[in-house]
């Protein structure tokens, strides 16, 4: 049985290999980041070790708790689980449950985030070099480690599917993800700030991480290297029935998802045409009607506005109030984030595209109201976040210089967007998924096709930028100079973006419906 | 143009092909369909029908071949030819974070019609397709045959001459099926043109008065329906032409007693 599904992982892979060239290169580029970022990982932690052994120790059982961690809360927030192999597909074979689970879970390792997992930490046994015994228990307890990962990824997933499922929950996901940095972040502020003092929060930081569920695996490691054997049989022990627990959570999980449908969300009920009655009767308003319904009602589209708030607290508590992150570089951010978010509009329409192509829609209309929407939600965004910023710093003097940036980057990276958007399909989670569950279609142009462009708004906006710094340096006449070059660049920038993107969606649009029809 | 320069045909389309990597999907069809036809496409699975009708349609451009519609040729001025159509393709999905009135507002909208036009006939639509209940929930909350129909209604808001609609009766109850068929004759015999594609022979031969047999990328046989069913039923002539019956000797393991 785990020979079968892991052949079935391995089979999926090389049919989806096999789609398009491009996904062997993501694979290639992804492949190769997991290995650039392992090599950064075990340099790091080498030299640690070179500092002082407890700072290796520290190292080890944080850093590694954080690993377990990501595995178990990440696929909630980020990535969604792998759905190649979602256990409900085995639901109409009468597969038995225990022999699968041990299938899934090996299977669970091949992929870029095991495999990377499981290298990090076999090469971060080398660093007890010359001592051997830590080496050995660490070899022996790999599986216990990975075991940990993957059933707690997947008990958990499984866990909260009920809840994900309902609609409400879901869209305040983004919000919930809030709570952790806004709990974390200070803390972490407070303990770099002891550690600048001089104070060793270490012995502490071990003693609390090393006894909790994620970190207790990692400590029998230290433990063994010093020696201390009753330390070592109880963070054992802590490991081994977290493990244990994690299964059993994780089978019951399994069973019930082998023996229920998958839960329906609630019907909803909009009375009236919204947004369709109050807009313009032109197919141009009619896009943006559409637009904003969906940046109200798709989670795909909320997740930028949830976020976002996200973002801009990070940024404020990260910087603790610096005057020119607050006020400059928070709004310069959600303008930049907000006019982007265009750019995978088309592929989010999947195959209900092919209305605007069967009712005719000309370019400039379906261009010019999707980026309308954009404006409609992010000038706004934009406008709170500096005044949030100005606010706390009493800085209102920025006002210009950062409005004035903000508009270069609004309208340079919209009116990009607007044209990429008409040319090349991103990969973008299907219709009525989760917003950050795995994409559809090639991940590979997406990062290729952002650089590229990032690098084209950046060079667009630098003389704004020069603007602010002197803006920022006391210059009135910048920030005024910076408002006017902003506001004239990015309105520009926008239409320059919206007409040959129009040019490129007249002509290409029976194409942009294949290719989207061909992804389902 | 007036009456007696109307070309005959509402669609002709010659030559048609198109090939996807190194499958040949259509393999050089020609469909003729006379102006106020009820026009039926039946094939098997796989046999080109969905690309035809999307090629017919602009929303697929074929490699090669040439289309129009009512004598506008549709891959060299797609926008006065798309006015003309009403098409419904298969197998899409919609903007199903609308509700069910506001996807037909906004086909509507899109086409460029009038608020008040929009209103009256999403109401008019809702009414005839069974759907007033659920004018005002989420279409991702609808049946495939809810789905179907609302569909439907999109395709037709703008008022076509001509309506290509692929599988359109599939997953629809009978009542509604009924109720559909009835929208489409009342459209014939006004003039307008219908084209369906089915798998179901009795309906195409109940329905149309024209059909084409399509295998393999190409037209097996192509005329009224009389003409291509001769003295046999159609479905004894589609079996005839596309041939892939078999005696069922094998499968013995699956009867029971």
């Amino acid at each position: 049985m785990v020979a079968h599904v892991v052949r079935l992982r391995l089979t999926l892979w090389a049919g989806s290999l096999r789609t398009s060239p491009w996904q062997i290169v993501g694979l290639a580029l992804g492949l190769l980041n997991a290995v650039l970022v392992s090599l950064v990982l075990v340099g790091s932690m080498a030299y640690t070790r070179t500092i002082a052994e407890e700072t290796w120790d520290v190292t080890l059982i944080v850093g590694g708790a954080l690993v377990v961690v990501g595995w178990w809360v990440v696929p909630l927030l980020a990535f969604g689980v792998d759905s190649a192999l979602d256990p409900r597909r085995f639901a109409l074979l009468a597969v038995p449950r225990r022999p699968l689970l041990a299938g899934l879970a090996v299977a669970g390792l091949l992929g870029i985030p095991g495999l990377t997992t499981l290298a990090v930490a076999t090469a971060g046994l080398l660093v007890w070099v010359p001592d051997i015994l830590p080496i050995i228990v660490g070899l022996v307890l790999l599986p216990v480690v990975m075991l940990t990962c993957i059933a707690g990824s997947r008990a958990f997933a499984l866990l909260m599917e009920p809840l994900l499922a309902a609609r409400r929950f879901r869209e305040v996901v983004g919000v919930l993800a809030l709570a952790p940095i806004v709990v974390v972040a200070p803390a972490l502020g407070q303990s770099l700030r002891a550690l600048r003092r001089g104070a060793d929060v270490a012995p502490a930081l071990i003693e609390i991480v090393g006894w909790t569920p994620p970190g207790a695996v990692w400590a029998v490691q230290v433990d063994v290297a010093q020696g201390r054997w009753g330390r070592a049989a109880a963070h054992l022990a802590i490991a081994l029935v977290t493990a244990a627990l994690l299964v059993k959570l994780w089978d019951a999980g399994l069973e019930r998802a082998l023996t229920t449908p998958p839960p329906r969300p609630n019907v909803v009920a909009q009375h009236g045409p919204g947004w369709f009655g109050r807009l313009p009767a032109t197919p141009t308003g009619a896009v943006l009607a559409r637009s904003l319904t969906y940046w109200a009602r798709d989670s795909r589209y909320m997740s930028n506005l949830t976020v976002l708030p996200v973002l801009v607290v990070t940024l404020h508590v990260l910087s603790q109030g610096a005057v020119p992150v607050t006020t400059i570089i928070a709004p310069a951010i959600v303008a930049f984030t907000l006019g982007w978010a265009v750019v995978a509009d088309v592929a989010m329409d999947s195959s209900a595209f092919w209305l605007h192509a069967s009712a005719g829609v000309r370019g400039i209309a379906d261009r010019t109201g999707r980026a309308l929407a954009v404006l409609v939600v992010g000038v706004p965004a934009v406008v709170l976040t500096f005044v949030a910023g100005a606010w706390r710093a009493d800085r209102w003097d920025l006002a210009p210089a950062s409005l004035g940036l903000s508009a270069v980057l609004l309208g340079a990276s919209l009116g990009i967007s607007s044209l990429v958007s008409a040319w090349v399909l991103f990969a973008v989670p299907a219709p009525g998924d989760g917003p950050f569950s795995t994409p559809h279609g090639s991940a590979t142009a997406n990062l290729f096709v952002q650089s590229l462009a990032w690098i084209v708004v950046m060079v667009l906006a630098t003389p704004s930028i020069v603007l602010t710094v002197y803006a920022w340096r006391g210059s009135a006449a910048a920030g005024w100079g910076g408002l006017a070059l902003g506001l004239t660049l990015g309105v520009g920038l926008l239409v320059a973006g919206l007409r040959a993107g129009a040019r490129i969606y007249d002509a290409r649009v029976p194409e942009l419906v294949h290719a989207l029809r061909s992804r389902g | 143009m007036d009456a007696s320069a109307a070309p005959p045909f509402a669609i002709e389309a010659r030559g048609l092909w198109r090939r996807f990597g190194t499958t040949v999907a259509v393999a050089g069809i020609d469909l003729l369909v006379p102006t106020g036809s009820f026009y039926g496409v039946v094939g098997p699975n796989g046999a080109g029908k969905t690309t035809t009708l999307s090629m017919i349609t602009g929303l697929l451009r074929p490699d090669a071949g040439h289309v129009s519609i009512h004598g506008t040729d549709l891959w060299a001025d797609p926008d006065v030819a798309k006015r003309l159509l009403g098409a419904l393709p298969d197998g899409v999905r919609l903007f199903d974070r609308l509700t069910g009135a506001q996807l037909i507002t906004y086909a509507g909208l899109l086409r460029g019609l009038d608020r008040d036009v929009v209103a009256s006939r999403t109401g008019e639509l809702l009414a005839a397709l069974d759907l007033e209940q659920a004018g005002s929930t989420l279409v991702s909350d609808y049946s495939a045959g809810m789905t179907k129909k609302v569909a439907l209604a999109t395709a037709i808001v703008h008022g076509p001459r001509v309506m290509v609609l692929d599988e359109p009766f599939e997953a629809v109850d009978p009542v509604s099926a009924a109720n559909i068929r009835d929208i489409l004759r009342q459209f014939v015999a006004g003039g307008g043109t219908v084209v369906v594609s089915s798998h179901v022979m009795e309906l195409v031969e109940r329905m149309c008065d024209h059909v084409a047999i399509v295998a393999t990328g190409r037209v097996l046989a192509a005329g009224t329906v009389d003409e291509v069913r001769g003295t046999a039923t159609l479905e004894d002539r589609f079996v005839e032409l596309v041939g892939g019956r078999r005696t069922s000797e094998g499968l013995q393991w699956l009867h029971t007693s």
